[in-house]
């Protein structure tokens, strides 16, 4: 029975963490599809295929160039075609990537950032200041997201500010609630009782010494909450109360193409692609930062 | 080792009762008696033990001490002051007089920080907030645990379960304590590690002259360590007298039950005769260790035993034991 | 009546295989006890759960036979392994709670391993079975206990309860790894004393595993003391506890605290256990932190059969007995 099964040959990656989330394949394939994106968007900052506003009323609602013909120098090469009004779709899904991560980035940065102050205080002080900070939260998770938007843009007007200041007022609940179970957690942990017995100042502890242990429960939440952000975005765009013309964004470009969907859907299609990958990479990735931390944190416990 | 006999700390009618929130609509609030009128003294220099099983409230007693948790009433005098009733200010100059050495070494470290760097923390939370400051009283600490300078640049999961409790107890006596409260320091140690532990603990007891309270369930490690001995059963106080008076002359039943569940490599132990535990009746008037006892009368089951002195210094809680008075007055009346 | 023989398992970790266990062999006949004592990461528990077919998928046994009535069970998959559990080999785990399930009375758990082993029987034959198993492992009232559920048992209720479900088919081998631990000191004694009782009865042996040598002195006839993978001391527990004869036997056993060395510091053994990765790839896997090292340990160490029986695996006594 002495079959010598040691002799396996190691991987050639010697850096563990690395190897780590290399194998991880949620991760891996979330961060594949978002870095398609990312380097779009990069990308749209510095050149285009065609300028996204610039009107050519006499290439409207052209087909997109089949790849036979990309190479071939007489022919407009338009990858996804043009809309209604001559303007290269692709160009401008590729701008509308700048929209989408300024948003999305700003309203889970502004989210999470209240977010997780707001549960810090209310996990660890309890009594009368969780239950005001989770009854309030609760109160605006009632409210459906959509709905609340629609009536921010209602009341403030449309266009971008609102729709950030919409979205990330929804995005906090999720920080709120995720972190305050887990900052639970650990304040009975005794590293942190130990801090009441040195008499360390209340706010060191929560920022310096809870904070920090869950910082991987915030990541994931703030993956999964970029989705949403980006979701509810598109959204908003689509009816119209979001990001608005000349202004591409995902959504809008949606909103544009619903009329001439029937006789022409090639206006839907790159958008629409663009936030299912937005979205599923977000997700994905998430799943994958979540099991790689939740290996980490269990083998370190 | 007890070398003065003033008490350093004096707990007095120690009680802890927690609120049940009630299951059903129409259901009387419960309460669950955790520490039940506990008193005792610790002297300057001593450790006591409190030796019992899981639910006696020694944990419980541990932690209102060091003020993690606060009594329902009664007091707890730290050199003369009350300091149960204390607010964190009144409290503050004396906070790091009394510190506690936690059980699990493994959630008693924080994660996210190296050993140096939660050392840093605790001397900046006493103000000293200067580097060189601060290594003038790490590094000389350091080696008095029998670790190395390059142990402060480590994170807790690298290192063994021994070397972080090292570290706990370097810890707690970083900020110079003149008590210390250790629960359970060891149970969660293996044997050889154990042996390192409480080796240290007693070197620098010494040669700290620090006061101790001592918390475990094991009584071997219990004889070892403690100068007195208090024996807690289901929140109450029922036996405290010095090591030799306990374990030679122990005279509750729940002592007796104790030691004779002791294993040792060498005695044969005799099998206890109490009863398995049933319900837990805490009344004003039962004896706490009725149900289980095997000794339990009438006289149990509706008068609840005082404490009794019996030799000076050597307490026992129940109906079947003399006081000093009695003993002397039924010699004399003898000798008649 | 289990012998093992020459067990090496390793593990597989990040693409390397370490060794968890190094030839490691003993005895059990009939009616005795054997209690494997060691400190955390010595493969007592490995020990177990390889002769239990346990093992998890990274880990293999390489080499070495695990002979139950005859047969080797080592490496075997899992239906041929059936046959052998419930009637041949039982175990009882440390965390009873772990090991009941929370949704179910626990006469029904009971009910589920007779149903397994004891196909003809009816409904009545089994709840009278299960009546007579509780009332058996001590409790006084079966009935009521079987309608209960597990969070109302206390800790040391639970554990009698598992020791009653490993018993339920009359294995002929009952594993226990470290049943006693969680419990507190007076329950623990009661369990051990009922597994005693029940092992005379039943005919069983039992093999316990535990980190308290004081238990395994108290409760078993043989004594393995393992360290870092090998099995360095084997033998009567009387003899092994009262005089132990390998380096780290001794040593473990100055380092407990008896009532007689109360104010002496107690024997401390320098450095540390060696995790996985760093064990010696040749040599006594003990010799750094050994006192009484010397070259010859750095060579191939050989289990060595004393005259009084037992079996020490150091160069110290290579020529006191035989290989």
């Amino acid at each position: 029975m002495a079959k010598d099964i040691t002799k396996k040959k190691p991987s050639r990656i010697k850096n563990r963490t690395l190897r780590k989330i290399l194998r991880n394949r949620n991760f891996m394939v979330g961060f594949c599809l978002l870095m398609i994106l990312i380097i779009m968007t990069i990308v749209s900052f510095f050149w285009t295929p065609y300028d996204p506003n610039a009107l050519n009323l006499s290439a409207m609602k052209h087909r997109p160039t089949p790849i036979a013909q990309w190479g071939n120098p007489d022919v407009e090469v338009h990858i996804a075609g043009t809309d209604d009004v001559g303007r290269d779709i692709f160009s401008r899904v590729m701008v509308s990537g700048q929209k989408a991560f300024q948003i999305g980035l700003s309203c889970v940065a502004m989210a999470m950032v209240c977010g997780v102050t707001l549960a810090l205080f209310a996990a660890y002080f309890g009594g009368w200041v969780d239950n005001l900070i989770m009854r309030l939260t609760d109160a605006f998770k009632s409210i459906p997201s959509l709905m609340f938007a629609m009536m921010m843009a209602a009341v403030f007007g449309k266009g971008t500010k609102t729709t950030i200041i919409a979205i990330t007022m929804i995005l906090i609940p999720q920080f709120t609630r995720m972190t305050r179970a887990n900052v639970l957690k650990i304040r009975e942990r005794e590293y942190i009782q130990w801090t009441t017995l040195i008499g360390m100042n209340k706010f060191r502890v929560m920022f310096l010494h809870i904070l920090p242990n869950v910082l991987s429960v915030i990541i994931v939440t703030a993956s999964l909450a970029f989705s949403e952000a980006v979701l509810t975005e598109a959204s908003l765009s689509y009816l119209g109360l979001g990001v608005q013309a000349p202004d591409a964004s995902w959504g809008a470009l949606l909103n544009a193409s619903q009329a001439l969907f029937t006789i022409y859907p090639y206006m839907a299609i790159w958008p629409g692609m663009m936030v299912t990958i937005a979205v599923l990479g977000f997700n994905v990735m998430g799943d994958g930062l979540s099991e790689l931390l939740n290996a980490k944190v269990s083998k370190e416990a | 080792m007890a070398e003065n006999r003033e008490p350093i700390l004096q707990v007095k009618n120690l009680t802890k009762i927690y609120r049940v929130p009630a299951t059903k609509i129409f259901e009387k609030k419960k309460t669950f008696i955790a520490l039940n009128d506990a008193s005792f003294d610790v002297h300057y220099g001593e450790t006591v033990g409190l030796i019992g099983e899981s639910g006696c409230g020694k944990s419980t007693t541990g932690r209102i001490i060091v003020k993690l948790l606060q009594a329902s009433s009664g007091e707890v005098i730290y050199e003369g002051k009350d300091i149960n009733k204390m607010s964190r200010k009144e409290f503050k100059e004396n906070r790091t007089d009394i510190q506690m050495i936690f059980q699990d070494p493994a959630t008693a470290l924080n994660p996210q920080f190296t050993i140096g760097g939660l050392m840093r923390e605790a001397l900046r939370s006493v103000g000293i907030k200067d580097k060189a400051e601060q290594d003038k009283k790490i590094l000389p600490l350091i080696a008095h645990a029998g670790l190395t300078e390059e142990y402060l640049a480590r994170a807790p999961h690298e290192l063994s379960g021994g070397q972080k409790q090292r570290i706990c107890i370097l810890l707690a006596l970083l900020l110079d304590p003149k008590f210390i409260v250790a629960d359970e320091v060891v149970s969660a140690l293996d044997l050889s590690v154990q042996a390192q532990i409480l080796n240290m603990i007693r070197r620098i007891q010494k040669e700290m002259n620090l006061s101790m309270i001592f918390i475990s369930h094991d009584l071997n490690i219990i004889h070892y360590v403690s100068d007195r001995i208090i024996v807690m059963y289901m929140g109450e106080i029922v036996e405290q007298g010095t090591c030799e008076e306990i374990y030679r002359k122990g005279l509750h039943p729940y002592t007796h039950l104790l030691l004779s569940s002791l294993i040792t490599l060498n005695a044969d132990n005799t099998q206890g005769e109490a009863k398995d535990m049933g319900e837990i009746i805490r009344s004003e008037s039962v004896c706490i260790f009725a149900p289980r006892c095997p000794k339990a009368t009438d006289q149990c089951w509706h008068e609840k035993p005082a404490l009794k002195e019996v030799e000076p210094g050597h307490l026992v809680k129940c109906h079947f034991v003399q006081t000093m008075e009695e003993a002397a007055a039924a010699a004399r009346a003898q000798a008649n | 009546m289990l012998d093992v023989q020459n067990l090496c398992v390793s593990i597989r970790m990040d693409e390397i295989w370490y060794p968890v266990l190094q030839n490691v062999s003993f005895k059990i006949d009939g009616e005795e006890t054997l209690g494997l004592v060691g400190e955390s990461g010595c493969g007592k528990s490995m020990t177990a759960t390889a002769i239990m077919g346990l093992l998890d998928r990274n880990i293999k046994i390489v080499d070495g036979h695990i002979m139950f009535d005859g047969d080797d069970i080592a490496g075997l998959d899992l239906k041929a392994y059936q046959k052998y559990r419930g009637t041949g080999i039982a175990m009882v785990f440390q965390d009873s709670m772990s090991c009941l399930n929370p949704l179910h009375r626990i006469g029904a758990q009971l009910e589920e391993t007779y149903k397994i082993h004891f196909k003809n029987m009816t409904k009545e034959e089994i709840h009278d079975k299960i009546v007579y198993s509780l009332t058996h492992v001590g409790f006084v009232n079966a009935e009521e206990t079987m309608r209960k559920y597990p969070h109302q048992l206390s800790g040391g209720q639970r554990q009698r309860v598992m020791i009653a479900i490993a018993m339920s088919a009359n294995p002929k081998l009952l594993i226990a790894d470290e049943p006693t631990t969680a419990l507190d000191v007076t329950t623990q004694n009661k369990i051990l004393t009922l597994m005693k009782n029940l092992q005379k009865e039943h005919h069983t042996s039992i093999l316990m595993i535990s980190h308290d040598i004081t238990v395994i002195g108290q409760t078993c006839s043989h004594v393995g003391v393992m360290y870092s993978g090998w099995l360095v001391e084997y033998g009567l527990s009387g003899q092994v506890l009262k005089d132990p004869k390998h380096p780290y036997t001794k040593a473990l056993i100055a380092s407990i605290p008896t009532q007689e060395n109360k104010n002496k510091p107690l024997h401390e053994i320098g450095g540390v256990v060696p995790s996985l990765r760093m064990r010696p790839k040749t040599g006594c896997v003990f010799y750094e932190r050994c006192e009484e090292r010397c070259d010859k340990c750095k060579g191939d160490i050989p289990t060595v059969t004393l005259p009084d029986g037992r079996n020490v695996r150091c160069v110290l006594f290579a020529d006191q007995g035989v290989e």
